[in-house]
């Protein structure tokens, strides 16, 4: 059996080469909106991280082939993805709890 | 066992017909496959240090941003674009191997390692300024600094260390690459090393996607 397949098939330089200017361009909005416009640390994150995770989903797709991919790939993304949901929840609700007890502590 | 010869493997269907296993050694599928279980195994690791900043970023915000202020935004900045280049042309290395294009695929393949090897010169340079300054593990001016001071730069050298020995891996597995190619092992019709690379140098870039503004850009 050939490498060749479908998946990798219906893509061709002319996307890559697109997808490249999208990502330069959102690498040129990283980098000038804190300069351009200044907002506190937490709307500078939050616009930050938008950028970052828009700039993930192309890199995904286009580079990493997932649009028009099998299922599966997409099924594995995912529950990695949800790992990481479940770590997250589980360290805020955690350092919440500690927080909690440590307000508690000092009142009493 | 220098006339051992090899048994062929011999597998059933439903009918109990036997069929002889081959060309088993070359599953495209069950090679992407596993990389991209390899590539989750990564992004566990990862995931798990961003945590660790996504909370001592919440235990000590004003330090985090204070600390923010003294990265080279600038060299990091041209590192950014200098993966985002790095990864068309991986990409196109991939397209043109599979259009049969030896010569260019390999160029492409060459002006990758370049890309990545200016990275590294970059990121030594600035980890150089960063250490010069004393903005180093244990260095007596970063303990004068606060705890979040010294957390930040803790995490930016795990975090862009551990970044910086996969763009290494990386570098060498594709000059193992350039050598695969040149002896035919890789080509137009097995080509699934040199794609799962390419799928490893697009994580080596997402990886830094993140990096980047959360180090240099929280001011």
């Amino acid at each position: 059996m050939s490498n060749t397949n479908e998946i990798t098939q219906k893509f061709s330089s002319s996307i890559y080469i697109k997808v490249f200017f999208i990502l330069t361009i959102l690498t040129g909005l990283t980098i000038l909106q804190p300069l351009l416009i200044h907002m506190n640390y937490l709307p500078t994150l939050s616009v930050q991280m938008l950028i970052a995770f828009t700039k993930i989903t192309f890199v995904v797709m286009y580079y990493m082939h997932i649009k028009g991919a099998s299922s599966i790939y997409k099924r594995l993304i995912l529950a990695a993805m949800l790992l990481v949901a479940v770590l997250a929840t589980f360290t805020i609700y955690d350092t919440h709890i500690r927080l909690l007890m440590h307000n508690d502590f000092f009142s009493n | 066992m220098a006339n051992a010869t090899v048994e062929p493997e011999i597998v059933y269907d439903k009918e109990g017909n036997a069929h002889e296993v081959v060309d088993f050694n070359n599953d495209y599928e069950g090679a992407k496959l596993g990389f991209w279980i390899f590539l989750l195994t990564e992004i566990m690791i990862f995931s798990s240090l961003f945590l660790v900043y996504a909370f001592y970023f919440d235990q000590n915000t004003n330090d985090f941003v204070q600390a923010s202020e003294h990265m080279d935004r600038l060299l990091g900045g041209i590192n950014t674009f200098v993966l985002l280049i790095s990864t068309l042309t991986m990409g196109l290395s991939v397209i043109s191997l599979k259009n049969n294009d030896v010569k260019k695929s390999t160029k492409y393949i060459w002006i990758t390692i370049i890309f990545a090897t200016i990275f590294l010169i970059i990121k030594y340079n600035e980890w150089m300024l960063e250490i010069g300054e004393g903005f180093y593990p244990s260095s007596s001016y970063l303990d004068s600094l606060g705890n979040g001071v010294k957390l930040f730069f803790g995490l930016y050298f795990t975090l862009t260390g551990l970044h910086g020995v996969h763009i290494i891996v990386g570098i060498g597995v594709m000059l193992w690459i350039l050598g695969k190619i040149k002896k035919g092992e890789i080509s137009s019709l097995n080509f699934v090393v040199l794609e799962n690379t390419a799928l490893y140098w697009d994580f080596v870039h997402i990886v830094w996607i993140i990096v980047f503004p959360i180090f240099y850009l929280i001011y």
